[in-house]
């Protein structure tokens, strides 16, 4: 397994993938879905500042998308 | 870190977060209860509520340690007073240990962890389950991490 390849496997339904939290999670992925929205709707931290936060919490979870 | 029986919570998530939250991200508020509340769901909240009362350890949060937020399942006071030694203790399962040696690493260094850790915790609970798993992880940290940022930024004294 390298660095970057998924560690749960991709749901397919009818032969076709479908979203991992769709399929596993649908209740949960959707709360975190509107959680992280409502997050990034904020207004009181500007826009740069929010993207370098966004992108300093991608790097400290090695998350890559 | 105390082990006396957990108090429990009437909210998911701590009411002193909750008025943080309602104060400054009123949206936030809202989406978080509903996050964790799903979380709880997700997966057994005996494990879950394991492994959140290792993060609240590991995160020197004894107030979080001795809250038992709704939707969470009141364990066992032996189980709450050994969990450190889970490793070794017969009280844990073979899943339990799975997660919490996830929990410990990616309370640590999220980073890091390998696809041994992964693959651990995976095989025990199925990828449905350890989807869940992880985010509920991830809504825990979050929660707390948070929590005592504001504690730390605010003081009690605008706690509610």
């Amino acid at each position: 397994m390298n660095d970057r390849q998924r560690r749960i496997p991709f749901p397919e339904v009818d032969g076709k993938r479908v979203s991992p939290g769709l399929a596993y999670q649908p209740r949960l992925a959707a709360a975190l879905d509107r959680y992280q929205e409502e997050v990034v709707l904020l207004t009181k931290l500007d826009p740069v500042t929010t993207e370098l936060v966004r992108l300093k919490c991608a790097r400290h979870h090695d998350c890559h998308t | 870190m105390a082990t006396a029986t957990p108090v429990p919570s009437p909210t998911a998530v701590a009411p002193d977060l909750a008025a943080h939250l309602e104060r400054f991200a009123p949206g936030v508020a809202a989406a978080i209860e509903e996050f964790h509340a799903s979380a709880w769901e997700a997966v057994d909240p005996e494990l879950l509520a394991l492994c959140r009362l290792r993060l609240a350890t590991l995160l020197g949060d004894p107030a979080e340690f001795a809250r038992q937020p709704a939707g969470a399942v009141l364990l066992g006071q032996e189980r709450i007073a050994n969990l450190a030694r889970w490793p070794d203790s017969p009280l844990y399962t073979e899943t339990e240990r799975a997660c919490l040696a996830f929990t410990e690493q990616f309370v640590g260094d999220v980073a890091n962890l390998t696809d041994e850790d992964a693959a651990a915790a995976l095989a025990c609970l199925g990828p449905a389950a350890f989807f869940g798993f992880v985010n509920a992880l991830l809504a825990f940290d979050g929660h707390q991490r948070l929590r005592l940022a504001m504690g730390a930024i605010f003081g009690p004294e605008e706690e509610s």
